[in-house]
């Protein structure tokens, strides 16, 4: 196979991809997110038995199967993002696509996992504990689901867009949000689903 | 009315702002007693009028009606922040409509809803101690799930200020925690089932964050940079001149 000669695109001046209005939202959200972990970390410390008790409700498989999925979709999203930058339309479009249906296949595990959960009769106003399971979870699946919308529309204009240094410069953007929302699964599933078990 | 008369009257109007917050600290949050609020579900009828009511009576009636009267000057302050928020053209558009129609409904609420509160303080030894939990309970349903009132402003705001990148007066990142303060209502809808735990009415997320951040994260940001930009003789007196 010839060796690709072409000048990769979005050859920054910059140090680091994406734009800085994504970095401040990124920033934003993660001090969000972390108010949200230390005041769940708070109530369990108060409410030791109750938090105990309710985690042994979570199935710790779900949450690993999940943590391999988002894993495994951010990888799909660096080489689309290697590929955009190489004018590779095909590539980009066939990893986007397969971190597209990762996300889709996280969705479904979360809403099998939430209807596990009110067939049991446990549902946001059991106890504290799950007011924090449903409302951190819901939250981050909301971030999933955007960030499904995002790959999706990159993927559709791959072909049209993929020599644009717009394209390329929003890809990356793309690639930054869907990592952070891989790195957010990674504090809340030994959060909610490991700390503390027996 | 000249530029500089101008700004001087929408500097007065911008310190509405924190006389509003200054004020409601003092006549909800102390006269009220409401740091944090009683814990309603998690309370009998009686225990509601004996243990908050009864107990503070004519400081919550003093504390409440003073609400109605300081509530309302949320009302200017919002009026301002609309007007600031115009498009190249000077015009303003829909996210500044938002925040206008949803700083006017808030204003509204923290003056509408201290009437009611101090109504039950007055009565709440001369009727039914269930009509005044009924009644306590019915006025925080309206205060605090209809959090999408105050959503629609500081998403509206949020999103001018993040998308409108000619404006020089409000930061992105400013624009950001707007609209992050306005997501971090969202667990109220919560307050009405629960009875213990972060997302009661008096719980340390649905109390103490959800306020703290409305003003540590909304409100002081942006009052901070429209005063800043309205004490500038030279900066407020083009931004008067385009109004």
């Amino acid at each position: 196979m010839q060796k690709d000669t072409r000048p990769a695109l979005a050859e920054k001046s910059s140090p680091h991809p994406g734009t800085e209005g994504l970095w401040t939202f990124v920033f934003i959200d993660m001090a969000i997110f972390l108010l949200i972990f230390f005041t769940f970390m708070s109530e369990r410390l108060r409410h030791f038995e109750v938090y105990s008790a309710s985690q042994l409700h979570l199935n710790e498989l779900f949450g690993l199967a999940n943590t391999v999925i988002l894993l495994t979709s951010s990888w799909m999203v660096v080489e689309a993002v290697q590929a955009a930058r190489k004018q590779l339309a095909k590539k980009v479009s066939a990893y986007l696509m397969g971190a597209f249906l990762l996300g889709a296949l996280f969705s479904i595990n979360k809403l099998i996992e939430y209807t596990l959960k009110f067939d049991a009769g446990i549902t946001p106003i059991t106890n504290p504990f799950f007011s924090f399971y449903f409302f951190i979870t819901i939250v981050h699946f909301m971030h999933v689901i955007a960030g499904m919308i995002f790959i999706f529309y990159f993927k559709n204009n791959s072909a049209a867009c993929v020599t644009s240094d717009k394209y390329v410069t929003g890809l990356e953007n793309v690639g930054l949000f869907w990592h952070y929302v891989d790195v957010l699964w990674i504090f809340i599933f030994p959060l909610l689903y490991l700390v503390g078990r027996k | 009315m000249d530029n500089e008369t101008k700004r001087l009257a929408q500097l007065a109007v911008a310190w509405c702002g924190p006389v509003f917050v200054i004020g409601y600290l003092i006549f909800w949050a102390i006269l009220g007693h409401n740091i944090p609020p009683p814990n309603f579900v998690g309370m009998t009828a009686e225990q509601l009028v004996s243990e908050y009511y009864g107990k503070y009576q004519s400081q919550i009636s003093i504390g409440m009606i003073g609400c109605c009267v300081i509530g309302l000057l949320y009302l200017p302050w919002s009026c301002l922040l609309a007007s600031m928020l115009r498009d190249k053209d000077g015009s303003l558009g829909v996210f500044s409509f938002m925040e206008l129609t949803g700083g006017t409904l808030t204003a509204w609420l923290l003056a509408f809803c201290p009437a009611m509160w101090a109504a039950c303080a007055i009565y709440a030894t001369s009727v039914d101690p269930n009509l005044i939990k009924f009644m306590h309970s019915l006025v925080w349903y309206i205060y605090d799930c209809t959090f999408m009132i105050t959503t629609i402003q500081c998403v509206g705001l949020g999103v001018y200020t993040v998308l409108n990148k000619e404006q020089k007066l409000f930061p992105a990142w400013a624009g950001w925690c707007s609209i992050a303060v306005g997501i971090i209502f969202v667990p109220l809808v919560l307050i009405p089932f629960v009875s213990e735990g972060p997302f009661t009415v008096a719980g340390s997320w649905n109390f103490f964050i959800v306020f703290g951040t409305w003003l540590f994260m909304f409100f002081s940001p942006y009052s901070y940079f429209m005063l800043k930009a309205l004490m500038k003789p030279t900066q407020s007196g083009q931004l008067a001149a385009a109004h």
